[in-house]
């Protein structure tokens, strides 16, 4: 009796704990996630970003440098459990869009970072990536990578050198 | 205004387009539909495919299980010698598979109860045994129990059982094959039968019992015995609770028997007192 | 025609899984090799979602051309896999009136 009721907490009690964990701990961090991008990247307006592959003749750049920005955000308990759902029908897995835009935002937030700390205005060609991050066997937890780079310049003419 | 500028997306294009919750709910329930699909179809084609195996293969499957039979006391031999004999004699008026054969076992136990599982096997509890007070009631009771074997009826059980809880094993991952299968050794005794199979199973015996004594006088009684020890328990006896109906079934039975003109007035072969 | 304004980075992206239906039948494919048609349809309409999506993202800004448009795939579990597809939003103008 007591050993049933162990195995009947472990193998439904506690997963579904998790999800409830999950899905509120969740949503709280992503929300705030959210809201922090938001702002840094009302902060940061006045640092342009753009894929274009070549200079625009009408833009006067100087002083290029590389810049990247990256992030890795893990997904919970909760999202796991709706993609493994998903998996077996097929379908959007919504739970997961949400953080590949959260760590797309977050990368290009940490790419204009980098590009102001460089004195840098605008970032042209840049170029959005992302690989899955997965430790582990099997049962690990999946994290994605976004990663944006690009040029960044100045604006205007400048001493031609490069930072 | 300048050439270049960045203004800010709106949100919620690449995302957010269903509350997480909602999503959930939606591919639980398909994958719940889905399940339930995979489960029942599983249980009825086992149940449907079951009869196509081979005799042998359940037999030899039963085999590997513990022994039915127990240790007798001479009284209680002669109680199976009895049964044998009787068993004999039905299965000789029913027209059983070249390759299928009883065993019938004798058990000595207070229930009013008995049940044919796999392998060909029929057990009886003395506790029914000996409240038939006709032989011509005990034939009808292990014509019975011999037609579920004879139309695969433990077999149609035991496999849409296991089948479903394999299923069931597989999808959830514990994949427990092996306690699947040893889960059927607790099925053995606690098979249930569908009304239809038992209905079926009545009707095989009734033609048995009438074409062993020539008449249908007495096979009844089995049930009336039945309905006699529900009013005086109160509750309806262990063999009832896997075959329910009883008036259904003495009435369905009645009707066989006016349908086929069978003689009701013939002599019930008493049994030896004990 | 010519690039009157530039307005930025615009993306779209969709997370598509797919079924075990399609699975199964990818899994027999792959004993004989040869083109998952399921799959490629699968992933082509998620991609045209994908553009759609950052095609909306565009007409949001204004913009009324995508210039230097790119994708990128990558998978995040065994079986589901994001499309993106980015580019920069653009205001083109006809020559003859700019």
């Amino acid at each position: 009796m007591v050993e049933g009721l162990i195995t009947l907490f472990f193998n439904l009690a506690l997963p579904l704990l998790l999800l409830v964990v999950g899905f509120l701990v969740g949503t709280i961090v992503e929300r705030r996630h959210l809201r922090r991008i938001r702002a840094r990247e009302a902060e940061l307006r006045d640092v342009l970003a753009f894929a274009l592959r070549r200079i625009p003749e009408d833009l006067e750049v100087s002083a290029p440098n590389f810049v990247a920005g990256s992030a890795v955000i893990s997904v919970d308990y909760f999202k796991r459990f709706a993609a493994s759902l998903r998996g077996l029908i097929g379908g959007r897995l919504g739970a997961y869009e949400s953080l590949f835009e959260r760590a797309r935002r977050e990368a290009m937030v940490r790419m204009k970072e980098e590009a102001r700390r460089l004195g840098a205005d605008i970032v042209l060609n840049v170029k959005l990536e992302t690989t899955r991050i997965q430790a582990g066997g099997r049962n690990a937890t999946i994290s994605v990578e976004a990663l944006a780079y690009g040029t960044a310049y100045r604006r205007g003419e400048g001493d031609g050198q490069i930072h | 205004m300048d050439k270049y500028t960045n203004p800010t997306p709106p949100e919620g294009i690449s995302s957010g387009h269903e509350h997480p919750l909602v999503d959930v709910a939606k591919s639980s329930a398909i994958v719940g539909a889905l399940l339930c699909a995979f489960i029942l179809a599983a249980y009825y084609g086992a149940r449907y495919a079951a009869p196509l195996l081979p005799f042998a293969w359940e037999k030899a499957l039963v085999d590997g299980l513990p022994e039915l039979e127990a240790e007798r006391s001479t009284a209680q031999a002669a109680r199976q010698r009895e049964l044998e004999v009787l068993a004999a004699r039905v299965v000789s008026v029913m027209e059983l598979p070249p390759d299928m054969d009883i065993t019938v076992h004798y058990v000595e136990d207070d229930q009013v109860n008995a049940f044919a599982t796999l392998g060909g096997h029929v057990v009886v509890f003395s506790g029914l045994w000996k409240t038939l007070r006709s032989e011509n009631a005990r034939a009808m009771l292990l014509g019975h129990e011999i037609a579920h074997i004879v139309n695969r009826d433990p077999i149609r059980g035991a496999s849409g059982t296991l089948m479903a809880s394999l299923v069931v094993g597989v999808v959830f991952g514990s994949a427990d094959i092996f306690g699947s299968l040893a889960a059927t050794g607790s099925l053995l005794t606690a098979l249930h039968f569908s009304r239809e199979q038992e209905r079926q199973a009545d009707a095989d015996a009734a033609f048995a019992v009438n074409r062993l004594y020539g008449h249908f006088n007495g096979a009844t009684d089995l049930f009336e015995g039945m309905r006699a020890l529900t009013e005086a328990h109160g509750e309806p006896p262990a063999f009832l609770s896997s075959h329910p109906q009883l008036d259904a079934r003495i009435e369905a039975l009645d009707r066989l028997a006016r349908e086929n003109d069978w003689r009701l007035d013939g002599e019930k072969v008493p049994v030896p007192q004990s | 025609m010519r690039v009157v304004q530039h307005l930025g980075v615009v993306q779209g992206s969709t997370v598509q899984a797919k079924n075990v239906f399609r699975d199964i039948g990818a899994a027999l494919k792959n004993l004989v090799g040869g083109e998952l048609r399921s799959y490629t349809d699968l992933l082509n309409e998620s991609r045209q979602a994908s553009l759609e999506r950052m095609q909306s993202e565009a007409q949001a800004l204004g913009a009324n051309a995508i210039l230097n448009v790119r994708f990128s795939t990558s998978t995040i579990t065994q079986g589901a896999a994001e499309l993106l597809a980015y580019g920069t939003a653009v205001i083109v103008e006809d020559d003859a009136r700019g």
